[in-house]
């Protein structure tokens, strides 16, 4: 599963510290996350796009192995 | 977000760390003093010892961490069926061993593979927490497990088989 967040927090200008605490995990868990070492729970995944405002699927898309 | 959980308070991990730290502690201290008060003494006070160990690790086990999101979740859930698997293998092997007449048994040897498997476990849980590593988040394919463990237990079986054989001229 491939996903955006790099992209999306790069325009929000904030660093994984700050979207790990809006969300309510750890930072490493955002960073695996965004590493694809980790796919979220869907209410991890609805929560950080809720917080871009970005509909889920503009934030993970699966990939042709998925 | 509250949720409801099995496991302990945070809080639960220091004093469970320094029950355990201070039980091996006497545990060394006892060992090497060799100290004789009377009979039987130094049987029921290393059992007593050995238990308090485990209840301080098991403390540690069972706590949550500062931030437990579904990573930490991820990680203890895969370390803890490690963990398992390999105290029942381990006091498995360890009867087996025994019952073919190879060593005497003794407790001390079981407590001992739980101790071990508990202290592997705090440190592989530690070293995951803090890098992360990729093995740890893949999850296996159903028939890749099929397959493991009808291997293993084919071949402990076909082993069993052949040294009762040997053993006992069925």
């Amino acid at each position: 599963m491939r996903n955006t967040i790099k992209v999306q927090r790069a325009k929000k200008d904030i660093t994984q510290a700050d979207l790990a605490e809006a969300i309510d995990v750890s930072r490493l868990t955002i960073h695996s996350i965004e590493t694809g070492k980790f796919n979220p729970s869907v209410l991890t995944a609805l929560r950080i796009a809720r917080y871009f405002d970005i509909p889920v699927d503009e934030l993970f898309m699966l990939e042709e192995t998925d | 977000m509250a949720r409801i959980t099995s496991l302990a308070d945070p809080k639960f991990k220091i004093p469970g760390f320094f029950i355990s730290i201070v039980a091996i502690i006497l545990l060394v201290i006892l060992h090497l003093l060799n100290f004789q008060y009377e009979e039987g003494w130094h049987d029921r006070i290393f059992i007593i010892n050995h238990f308090i160990i485990v209840f301080g690790l098991y403390l540690i086990m069972f706590s949550k961490e500062t931030h437990d999101d579904e990573r930490v979740q991820r990680i203890r859930y895969n370390l803890m069926k490690g963990n398992y698997t390999f105290t029942l293998c381990g006091i498995m092997a360890y009867l087996a061993v025994t019952t073919l007449d190879r060593v005497d048994f003794s407790i001390f040897i079981v407590l001992y593979i739980i101790e071990i498997v508990l202290i592997v476990y705090q440190l592989l849980f530690r070293y995951c927490l803090a890098k992360n590593p990729n093995w740890i988040f893949k999850e296996p394919t159903r028939s890749k497990f099929a397959v493991f463990y009808m291997f293993f237990s084919l071949v402990f079986l076909l082993g069993w088989i052949i040294y009762v054989v040997i053993r006992y001229r069925i």
